[in-house]
């Protein structure tokens, strides 16, 4: 089922790799416009699951930030899927909070962390840069 | 606001009381509100307690001579005080377990407690009305009274 | 814990170490020194068997004197002597080279004792006495042949003489005899032996007892080396002792330093535990409690025994399954090193969680609790999660209230526009017929039903009172009412429909009776706030405070001077009807406004007689003429462009009359110069509801197609909206002439006018004015 060909190539600057799958185009444009970390580039957007899943066959990215309602396919079963690729890939999910178990299935499914909805630039570039801290953090 | 649904839910657990346990459905009255004052409370009366998404007491309160129809329609031939209390227990379980499927994860439903007579002991939640719902069953009536907020 | 890391534990492992070094460097002195004393015992023998030596060879001198003298044989007692001489001097030249000796074996054994300066300087003195007697026993080994003449013949074999005593015995006698004639070699070699035996006599002794004081010293030194055994054993016993004391006692001070430190430390977290306010707890990995946790935690969870729980176990009963479920799904993801603890703190699902405890006086109690969780790590890994738990209640209490009275507000808010366009009375009067119709529904209800045709008996009563409620609503532009009622009606519609009715079929209904009640009583509540407010401001005025008069503030004013009106001077011109009729007619007025621009039509409404209602009518007329108006508006009178095209003015006319009759009664007339009836069209409506055939249809006349329109389910609008449509309005208005024991009237002409007229009968209590 993994396709364990998908190796990440680190980018020639030395930057990571980042994937924002949303099916809002405001959002995936303003993830885009307000990141503001030295670290991350952008390498891919996607509008639903499916498509995440095939830019990622083709480019694995090293952060992913994920909706969980999408069309085509729902942010949990992308999240399943991508680890399946590449299992040190960080996801962090973006959805808003109505639903805690959601949330807490996307995470079960291999995310990393959760920010909810709506978020300030600040807020985002805080998660991200949590997440690229490194996951499973006590402090 | 209560809704339709969970007025059913209630229903429903009381009817499939009577179709299964006593081999006899029941059909149900037309409804009405109580605003002012207790609603009615028979003989016997099996209650169980609400919490959560809605606050309240949910009963069954049925009369001595229905219950020995029913018990007698169940094949019971000991028509004590205590197999009265069990039968409206039942009932009052039979609707929790319904009201548990349905809403489980929004409301808390306690074990069901039995009053012979005492009406007193029922409280209902100040200023709430209550839905009552008549349950005929062959030439006699009990009622299933929800008072939720 | 790494293998090297020894932690608390490094004072202990090294001062064992220490010991066991130190032990092992007596074990090893020991050894040496039990070596050496295995060599001394060689020494001590070798040194006693040596001392025997110069006496064999004094003996073998006295020997070989003996033998000369007796004329035997001498060359096997002079070899004796060169042995005996030979093993000698090998022993002491040895003994003087540094104290060597070759043992039994023929090993070579160093023996200390030899060097010492006094045995050195004793060796030495041995070596020159030995070294004379060498002088005087070298002649007579020199010595070879016969020293016998030659002619005597062969003396006898010697005895054996091997043995010192013997010589020595035999050695008495020591002239030689005259019997023996010696050659002058054996004249030589006789008066050597002499000096020999004469110097040997006291030497020998000398040279043996030389050698047993070296065996004395040896073993002397032997009895030394045991001694400085013996000490170094006890000294190493004493000192290991001590050393084991010496640990003993800084261990055990160390350890009763940090069991008292410990101790502290766990008085000061127990202290801790005991008095903090919040919950505390510890969960493992198998999600079990720890054995440490808050006093606040037994208030909390109203509990008292905590052993063994289990997280799930702790809030099994307290909260709903799906919510229990969700919450042990996040603490094993927290378990799990893969999810950022700060990027999931925002769904914890049981971050403000709603909880119930059984109350012993029956039901639940409930609270809301905020839990917490942190990961614990130890050794860089993660070893528990530390639960902190608050119980939330009154600030989640506080910022519901506030929420729900915000939101209360926002919703009283528009109620109060909406009250604002109300006519207060119009308000009133409405608020106490809607309450009675409603409750009327809920007796209509409550009316025990089995058969089917009760339940279906009941519809049309109830309708009716909704109905009336609606148009009141509207009328008086009260949306949120008016959206309730109608709601109520299409369920009554639904039921209407259908094929068979229960009980069960009436549950939507005492629901949305329900909310009615609610609502209603919310305006209520509004109204009376409003009036409250404005006698505060009644007060503040009259008391000189300046208060602008705001739009509030008029329509309070209308409504007070008419309380003051009513309660003081009633003006007899209008009489106690006044304030309901003029409010009808207001009422009147705004609906015809409203339906109107709501169909983008224009409408002059004009009443007369309203005032003289009588109070037993008030209610009825005031119910017809909301349908009989609302249906004219939105039937009969065009839109303007149509109306100019047919040369009428662009606004319609819409006159509502009562006439008391006398004895009669009472007339009451909604006419309106509108399209009129539209024959056709009526036809059309009442063969597609299916109230009658179209061959039917194509059979009656005006008249009996006029009367159409009061059949029950008839309407002939398009859609159905809250103005028209239902097709219950000219039904009502049938049914509550009909109440009343009144007919109803109709007339009409294409393109012209609408008329209806109503005659009501004359009752006791109606007094015209």
């Amino acid at each position: 089922m993994a396709s364990a060909n998908a190796k990440a190539e680190p980018l020639t600057n030395g930057k990571l790799k980042l994937m924002i799958c949303d099916d809002s185009n405001i959002i995936r444009r303003k993830i885009e416009r307000e990141l503001q970390i030295e670290r991350l580039q952008v390498i891919a957007t996607a509008a639903n699951g499916k498509q995440a899943v095939e830019a990622f066959r083709k480019e694995p990215a090293d952060v992913v930030t994920m909706d969980i309602t999408m069309p085509e396919m729902d942010g949990i079963e992308c999240v399943e899927n991508l680890v399946k690729i590449k299992p040190d890939v960080l996801i962090l999910v973006i959805s808003a909070l109505s639903d805690k178990a959601t949330a807490i299935e996307a995470l079960k499914k291999g995310a990393n962390g959760f920010l909810c909805k709506p978020f300030t630039d600040r807020q985002l570039t805080e998660a991200l840069e949590e997440l690229l801290r490194g996951a499973g953090n006590d402090d | 606001m209560m809704t339709k649904v969970e007025l059913e839910t209630f229903v429903e657990g009381t009817t499939h009381y009577f179709a299964t346990a006593a081999n006899q459905p029941a059909s149900v009255g037309s409804p009405y509100i109580v605003q002012e004052g207790r609603p009615t409370v028979q003989e016997f009366t099996g209650l169980i307690s609400i919490a959560g998404k809605r606050r309240g007491i949910v009963y069954f309160t049925a009369s001595r001579p229905m219950l020995t129809v029913m018990l007698m329609r169940m094949g019971e031939t000991e028509l004590t005080q205590e197999n009265m209390c069990d039968l409206v227990g039942e009932v009052a379980n039979t609707i929790s377990g319904n009201a548990r499927r349905d809403f489980g994860k929004d409301f808390m439903i306690s074990v069901p407690t039995v009053l012979a007579g005492e009406p007193e002991k029922i409280v209902t939640p100040d200023n709430i009305r209550s839905f009552v719902i008549p349950i005929n069953w062959r030439s006699h009536s009990a009622q299933l009274v929800v008072c939720l907020e | 814990m790494g293998i090297l890391d020894l932690g608390r534990y490094k004072g202990i492992v090294f001062a064992i170490t220490g010991f066991l070094v130190f032990m092992a460097i007596i074990m090893a002195v020991n050894h040496g020194k039990a070596g050496q004393f295995s060599d001394n015992v060689a020494g001590v023998r070798f040194l006693e068997n040596r001392a025997q030596q110069p006496h064999a060879v004094y003996d073998a001198g006295l020997q070989l004197a003996q033998r000369l003298e007796n004329g035997e044989k001498i060359d096997d007692a002079l070899e004796a002597l060169r042995k005996a001489t030979n093993t000698f001097e090998t022993s002491l030249s040895g003994l003087a080279n540094g104290g060597m000796i070759s043992d039994s074996t023929g090993d070579i054994v160093v023996l200390p004792a030899m060097t010492t300066k006094e045995a050195v300087v004793q060796l030495r003195e041995g070596s020159k006495l030995w070294d004379s007697y060498r002088v005087k026993i070298d002649p007579v080994l020199r010595f070879s042949g016969s020293p016998y003449v030659a002619t005597q013949p062969a003396p006898a074999p010697a005895p054996a003489a091997t043995n010192g005593k013997n010589a020595a015995a035999v050695a008495a006698p020591a002239p030689a005899a005259p019997t023996v004639q010696l050659s002058p070699r054996g004249r030589r070699l006789q008066a050597a032996l002499n000096d020999l035996n004469q110097f040997g006599a006291a030497a020998h002794g000398q040279l043996g007892k030389l050698l047993l004081d070296m065996s004395a010293r040896v073993e002397a030194d032997s009895r030394k080396q045991t001694d400085t055994l013996r000490y170094i054993q006890i000294g190493g016993m004493v000192a290991a002792l001590l050393l084991l004391g010496a640990i003993f006692l800084f261990f055990a001070r160390n350890l009763r330093k940090e069991e008292a430190s410990s101790n502290r430390q766990r008085k000061e977290t127990q202290d801790i535990l005991r008095t903090v306010n919040e919950g505390l707890f510890l969960l493992d990995k198998d999600l079990k409690l720890g054995s440490e946790r808050s006093m606040a935690l037994n208030a909390i969870f109203r509990r008292e025994d905590f052993l063994d729980l289990t997280f799930d176990k702790l809030l099994k009963d307290i909260v709903p399954e799906k919510t229990l479920r969700t919450a042990m799904d996040y603490v094993a993801l927290l378990w799990g090193e893969r999810v950022n603890e700060k990027l999931v703190k925002t769904i914890n699902p049981l971050n403000e969680v709603e909880v119930h405890f059984d109350n012993p006086a029956g039901g639940f109690d409930t609270h809301f609790l905020e839990f917490d969780f942190n990961r614990v790590k130890s050794e860089g890994s993660l070893s528990h999660l530390l639960v902190t738990v608050n119980d939330v209640t009154k600030r989640v209490m506080l910022s519901r209230e506030l929420q729900e009275s915000q939101e209360k507000a926002q919703a009283q808010l528009d109620l109060l526009l909406r009250i604002l366009h109300v006519e207060p009375d119009s308000l009133t009067s409405f608020l106490t017929d809607a309450d009675v119709s409603l409750k009327m529904v809920n007796s209509i209800l409550k009316e025990p039903a089995r058969e089917e045709s009760a339940f279906r008996a009941k519809i049309d009563g109830i309708y009716r009172q909704v109905h009336a409620v609606k148009g009141e609503a509207a009328a008086l532009g009260l949306k949120t009412v008016e959206q309730r009622a109608h709601a109520f009606e299409e369920s009554l519609n639904d039921l209407k429909g259908r094929p068979s009715l229960s009980g069960s079929d009436f549950l939507p209904l005492v629901v949305k009776l329900d909310d009615l009640f609610n609502h209603l009583a919310q305006v209520r509540e509004m109204l009376s706030r409003l009036v409250d407010l404005h006698h505060a401001i009644a007060t503040r005025r009259t008391a000189g405070g300046e208060v602008g008069a705001e739009k509030v503030d008029q329509w309070l004013a209308g409504q007070d001077q008419t309380q003051i009106t009513k309660a003081i001077i009633a003006p007899p011109d209008l009489g106690e009807t006044t304030g309901a009729i003029g409010g009808l007619e207001r009422t009147l007025e705004d609906l015809a406004a409203r339906v109107a621009s709501s169909q983008a039509k224009q409408v002059n409404l004009r009443c007369a007689g309203l005032d003289g209602v009588p109070e037993a009518y008030r209610r009825a007329v005031k119910d017809i003429t909301i349908q009989l108006v609302r249906n004219a508006v939105v039937h009969g009178i065009e839109e303007p462009s149509e109306r100019t095209k047919v040369n009428k003015a662009a606004a319609g006319a819409l006159a509502v009359e009562f006439t008391p009759r006398g004895t009669d009664g009472y007339e009451l007339i909604v006419q309106d110069d509108g399209r009129g009836l539209q024959l056709e069209r009526i036809k059309e409506v009442a063969v597609e509801r299916g109230l009658i055939t179209p061959a039917q249809a194509a059979m009656l006349d005006p008249r009996q197609t006029m009367a159409l329109i009061f059949r029950p389910g008839f309407s002939t609008a398009d859609r159905v909206t809250t103005d028209a449509g239902r097709g219950a309005g000219m039904d009502l208005v049938r049914i509550l002439v009909a109440e009343l024991g009144g007919r109803v009237g109709l007339a009409s002409a294409g393109g012209k006018f609408s008329k209806f007229k109503i005659w009501l009968p004359a009752t006791q209590s109606a007094v015209a004015a």
